[in-house]
């Protein structure tokens, strides 16, 4: 299983800016968790994941996204950016594209 | 002394055996001093015995010389008187000399200096003088008046008593010298008894102290490893030991811990094994023969270890049609899996009751609640009707489930969202599966495998291999395809793999007549 890494580029105001490099599934998810957890403790409401390097979401990593996502209020978001087509595909096929913010 | 270190009771123990040892030496090197002393002083007392045995012969010899020559007045009697005069002097210097270690001879040998010179002076002179000046009669009458006789008796006295000094002087040596032996002869019973009672105790000590305890740690150890686990093992003895017991004792209390650890989670496997054999044939249904020469395949692969978040159903409604229900839920408990299982049952009642899949799913949904922050499940739920092959069917966030035509593939997709977690509203959309053609639902599991390039499976290898199945190969192709899939990634199935193929015979084939 291929590792995750989370790599936090920038953080001003409520924004925060996170690279995506590897894979998000079972054995993964829990490191992302953790990670959203601090973002949201340290206030951060709009989370931006860059997600061109990102090989692989399963069901536990949408689970975690959604859930970070169902913490924030209506004025909060977590962006999915650049996602490779096959992520962008499970994302559509969850129905969470339309609940997280997939971009373009 | 329980507390005290055993280093700091060695320490002592060997402190005081230096101690007695520095005691015993310093007493006898008094004793063998003493003996030395009592030797030199009988030695000194003797030849000074023997030396007032001469001075009394000298002293002899210068009387009669003295007599002679006062009589005479023959100087061959005056030699030997003056040869006397200086061996008495000498004897006299070397007495004094002995008598500085012999002080009770000081005394008498004053007195018989003294009265010596004075029968010397008063007597032997004045007699040689006149004798010497050719007075012969005043010599005579000299020694005639007794007086020098009378002197010489006091020299013969004192020397008497001098006598008397040097031989109680002498018997007072010898005892000394008999003590000083018979405390020499103390002194070396005292030193081997000191050496044989240090040694005892000693010995004893070390017993106590060390080879004791020792001894119970090597029981306690030994019962331990012969098979009682919870005989504990004792600290006693001195610090240092104890210290070790309770090491010990503490690695034995962890070793039986993670024993009954282990004991207890190898039990629970094993019950939860029960379980998960119990969930998994819930999760996999019988299906029984189905009408119109229609096949259906199913199988469910349960990723290694873990209860299935996979499981599906094929039901016969009242109606007659087939209901086929596909659940997938994101995790791999015992929770999950019963979750998935319940709200299949629910979504199977609404069917029984005709209710359309999108409703079926929402109303499953709202009667399930909620199921945790961060778990969901997906749904692919369809009305077959057997007589014109019409579907009916609603997609929750599920892999699109895809009909094979001759002319390829349909897929089936979503008609609203996964279930949990994010909104509702499910649509309920029409398909066909006409005669010859085949449904394939399956879950994600089965073709987001990975090979070792890092590639996925994929739905388009899954739909090469469905495509012009024909009824009577549906069990084989579905058991080809977890294969396939399985063989593609090397064996590496993470996730439940579930496939279901649901064929429509084509009229020509035999299965139709049945």
């Amino acid at each position: 299983m291929a590792d995750l890494e989370l790599e936090l580029t920038s953080q001003s105001g409520s924004r925060a800016d996170v690279t995506v490099h590897g894979e998000i599934d079972m054995a993964t998810a829990p490191q992302l968790r953790e990670f959203l957890d601090g973002l949201l403790a340290a206030g951060s409401r709009q989370i931006v994941f860059d997600c061109r390097d990102l090989g692989f979401l399963d069901s536990s990593g949408i689970g975690v996204l959604v859930a970070a996502r169902n913490r924030l209020d209506d004025d909060g978001e977590i962006v999915v950016d650049s996602p490779p087509p096959h992520v962008r595909k499970v994302l559509e096929i969850t129905g969470v594209n339309t609940h997280l913010t997939v971009t373009p | 002394m329980p507390l005290v270190l055993l280093r700091r009771r060695l320490l002592l123990l060997f402190v005081g055996v230096v101690l007695g040892v520095v005691i015993l030496g310093v007493l006898a090197r008094a004793v063998v001093r003493a003996r030395d002393e009592a030797a030199v002083h009988g030695r000194t007392i003797r030849v000074a015995r023997e030396e007032v045995g001469r001075l009394r012969a000298a002293y002899s010899e210068q009387e009669d010389g003295e007599r002679g020559f006062a009589i005479s007045a023959d100087d061959s009697f005056l030699r030997p008187y003056t040869k006397a005069s200086n061996d008495a002097a000498e004897l006299l210097k070397s007495l004094q000399s002995a008598a500085t270690s012999v002080p009770e001879l000081r005394a008498p040998l004053q007195e018989v200096a003294a009265s010596a010179r004075r029968w010397r002076t008063e007597a032997a002179e004045p007699e040689i003088a006149l004798a010497r000046s050719g007075d012969r009669q005043g010599a005579l009458q000299s020694i005639d008046s007794g007086t020098g006789a009378a002197l010489f008796a006091t020299v013969q006295r004192n020397l008497d008593a001098l006598d008397r000094q040097v031989a109680q002087a002498t018997t007072r040596s010898d005892d000394r010298a008999a003590t000083t032996r018979r405390e020499l002869t103390l002194l070396v019973v005292l030193v081997l008894v000191v050496l044989a009672t240090g040694t005892l105790v000693a010995a004893w000590l070390i017993r106590r102290w060390v080879t004791r305890p020792i001894d119970r740690l090597v029981a306690d150890v030994r019962r331990v490893r012969s098979g009682e686990p919870d005989a504990s093992i004792h600290a006693t003895g001195p610090p240092e030991i104890a210290e070790l017991a309770t090491d010990i004792d503490e690695m034995r209390r962890r070793i039986e811990h993670e024993r009954v650890e282990a004991e207890r989670a190898r039990e629970a496997v094993e019950q939860n094994a029960a379980v998960v054999l119990a969930l998994r044939s819930q999760l996999e249904p019988d299906i029984g023969s189905l009408p119109e020469g229609w096949t259906v395949a199913a199988r469910l692969r349960a990723a290694e270890g873990v209860v299935a978040g996979d499981c599906y159903d094929l039901a016969h409604l009242a109606s007659g049609a087939l209901g086929l229900i596909v659940v997938d839920i994101a995790g791999h408990g015992a929770t999950e899996g019963i979750l998935a299982l319940r709200y299949k049952e629910l979504v199977r009642a609404s069917l029984a009751a005709e209710v359309a899949p999108g409703d079926a799913i929402d109303a499953a949904a709202s009667q399930l609640g909620s199921m945790g922050s961060e778990v969901f499940l997906t749904a692919f739920v369809a009305i077959i009707d057997t007589q014109d092959g019409q579907v009916t069917y609603a997609n929750a966030g599920h892999p699109p489930a895809f009909i094979c035509t001759a002319d390829g593939a349909a897929d089936l997709e979503p008609t609203g969202p996964l279930v949990g977690l994010i909104g509702s509203g499910w649509d309920t959309q029409t398909a066909w599966i006409a005669p010859g053609d085949n449904l394939c639902a399956y879950t994600d599991g089965l073709v987001e495998v990975r090979n070792d390039a890092r590639e996925f499976f994929g739905p388009e290898r899954l739909r090469a291999l469905v495509s012009g199945a024909r009824c009577e190969a549906a069990a084989s192709i579905v058991k080809r395809c977890l294969d396939e899939a399985e063989a593609f990634a090397a064996g590496r199935m993470h996730d439940d793999a579930t496939i279901v193929v649901l064929c429509r015979p084509d009229g020509t084939s035999p299965a139709s007549e049945v």
